[in-house]
C-alpha cells in the first residue's frame, strides 16, 4: 500500500489521492503492476495541470518543460565548464605548435581571445551582458597561434596544408574535414582536426592585406571542446529543470483556471507570447545540445549562445511576462477542491 | 457503484475487451465533473472503506443519452441497459 502511497504523490495533493488509493488497494492489491505505474504517471502528471478538458494546457506545459529544462541545462553546463582543464600550456603546447609549425619560423604569438571560457568580441561586464546580452559572434575562447613573420609563412599553402594535415594525423589528432573555405579568391583552405577535448583548426589565405609575394597567411586555433562528461551533466540538468517547469505550469494553471475570463484572456495572452519566444530558442538550444554530446562535429560556442546574443531580448520579455503570469496566479483566490462536498440533487 | 466496482463493469460491459485503469477513471471524472456532467452523490462504507459514489447530473444524462448513437453495438446495448437501471 505504500508503493501505491508513494506513487499517488504524482496527483496534486488534494481528496483525489485518498479516493484513488481506496480505488487501487479495494480487491486487496499491495503493489502497483507496471500498467498501473505507467497510468497513473500519465494521468497524475496530467492532473497536475488542472483544466481537465483543455487540450492546450497540456502543449503549453510541454513547452514551459522544454524552456525550463533548456535553463536548467545552460546553467549547469556552464558551471560544469569551470571544471574543464585550461588550454594546453608548456610543453603540451609547445609539441603541438611543433607538429603544426616544424622547425622555422618559430610561433610569432599566442593570445587567447575573449581570455577566459569565452570570447564575447569585447569585454563587456556582467550588468552589459544582463541588459543587451552577448555579442552576435559569442564563442568558446581561442588559443590563437599565428607563425612566421606576421602570420606568413613562404610557399605554396595547398601543399603546405596537406602536409601539416599528415603531421598531426601522426600526431594522433584526428582530421575531420579539409578543403577550400570561404568561397572568394585566396581564402584558402581549412583543416580541422581534434584530440580529447580540443579541437585544432588551421586557416591559411593568400588575400590578406599584406602578403608577401610567394608566401601565404596561416592561422591555427585552439579551442576547447565540451567533454562528453560535461554535456551528460548538462542533461542531467535539464532533467532536473524539465518537472519545475510542468509543476509550474499546472500550479500556475489549477491557481487560475476558476479566474475571472477578463484575468484568465490576460493570461492566455501573455502565455502565448512568452512561449512564441523561448518556445523555439529552448527547442534549438535543446538540439545544440544533442548534436554537443554526439561529438560528431564540435561546436565553437555553447549549446545557449543564441539565447544569450541575438535571443536575449526575446527571452528577457518572456521571462518578465512568465513572471507577471506566476504574480498573478499567487495572488488568486484558492478554490475548494472539485467533488469535495455532496452535492444536493438539481431539480429538473 | 463505487471507483473498483465501476471499473469491474466497464470490463463486464465491453466483454473484456477495455480494461479501464484508475487513473484513466478518475481523469474521465475530472473531465466530466468539470463542466457538471457529473457530481458527487454520497460516500459510503464498502466493504470495509469509504466508497465514493458519484451520479450523473441531468446534463450529463443528456449528453450521455446524445452520445450513446455513436459508440459500437455492444457498448451502447451495456450503456442503455446501466441508464435504464438508473432512471428506474
Amino acid at each position: 500500500v505504500n508503493s501505491y502511497r508513494f506513487l499517488l504523490n504524482v496527483y496534486p495533493p488534494g481528496v483525489r489521492r485518498a479516493e484513488l488509493l481506496d480505488t487501487l488497494t479495494a480487491g486487496g492489491r499491495t503493489r502497483p503492476t507496471s500498467r498501473e505505474v505507467a497510468n497513473l504517471l500519465r494521468f497524475g502528471m496530467r492532473a497536475r495541470l488542472g483544466r481537465p478538458a483543455s487540450r492546450g494546457i497540456v502543449v503549453i506545459a510541454i513547452l514551459f518543460t522544454f524552456a525550463t529544462a533548456f535553463a536548467m541545462a545552460a546553467v549547469t553546463e556552464r558551471v560544469g565548464w569551470q571544471a574543464v582543464p585550461a588550454f594546453p600550456a608548456g610543453a603540451r603546447l609547445a609539441a603541438i605548435e611543433e607538429t603544426v609549425y616544424p622547425g622555422s619560423p618559430h610561433v610569432a604569438q599566442r593570445y587567447i581571445s575573449g581570455g577566459g571560457l569565452y570570447d564575447d568580441n569585447g569585454t563587456p561586464d556582467h550588468w552589459d551582458v544582463l541588459v543587451g546580452g552577448h555579442n552576435e559572434d559569442y564563442t568558446y575562447a581561442s588559443l590563437n597561434l599565428l607563425a612566421g613573420e606576421n602570420s606568413f609563412l613562404p610557399g605554396d599553402d595547398q601543399r603546405w596544408i596537406s602536409a601539416a594535415q599528415k603531421r598531426i594525423a601522426d600526431a594522433g589528432w584526428k582530421v575531420r574535414w579539409a578543403g577550400d573555405y570561404g568561397g572568394n579568391p585566396g581564402d584558402g583552405v581549412r583543416a580541422f582536426a581534434t584530440r580529447g577535448d580540443v579541437s585544432l583548426e588551421i586557416d591559411t589565405a593568400t588575400n590578406m592585406v599584406g602578403t608577401p609575394a610567394g608566401a601565404f597567411g596561416v592561422t591555427t586555433t585552439l579551442r576547447r571542446v565540451p567533454p562528453l562528461w560535461l554535456s551528460l551533466l548538462a542533461w542531467a540538468g535539464a532533467l532536473v529543470g524539465a518537472p519545475i517547469g510542468w509543476l509550474l505550469t499546472g500550479w500556475a494553471s489549477r491557481r487560475t483556471e476558476h479566474g475571472r475570463p477578463g484575468v484568465r484572456r490576460a493570461l492566455r495572452i501573455m502565455v502565448s507570447v512568452a512561449l512564441a519566444g523561448v518556445a523555439p530558442q529552448s527547442i534549438g538550444g535543446l538540439q545544440d545540445l544533442a548534436a554537443e554530446t554526439s561529438r560528431i562535429d564540435p561546436p565553437d560556442r555553447p549549446f545557449w549562445a543564441a539565447t544569450l546574443a541575438g535571443g536575449w531580448s526575446i527571452t528577457q520579455c518572456a521571462m518578465l511576462l512568465s513572471l507577471v503570469c506566476l504574480l498573478i496566479a499567487a495572488r488568486s483566490p484558492r478554490r475548494p477542491e472539485a467533488f469535495v462536498t455532496v452535492q444536493p440533487e438539481s431539480q429538473p | 457503484l463505487d471507483g473498483s466496482q465501476l471499473l469491474d463493469e466497464v470490463a463486464l460491459l465491453s466483454a473484456g475487451r477495455a480494461r479501464t485503469q484508475a487513473g484513466t477513471l478518475f481523469a474521465i471524472r475530472d473531465r466530466l465533473g468539470a463542466p457538471g456532467l457529473v457530481t458527487l452523490d454520497r460516500d459510503e462504507i464498502v466493504d470495509g472503506h469509504i466508497g465514493r459514489f458519484y451520479r450523473l447530473t441531468p446534463e450529463g444524462g443528456i449528453v450521455l443519452n446524445a452520445a450513446t448513437p455513436l459508440r459500437s453495438g455492444s457498448t451502447v446495448k451495456g450503456a442503455r441497459r446501466v441508464l435504464r437501471g438508473q432512471n428506474a
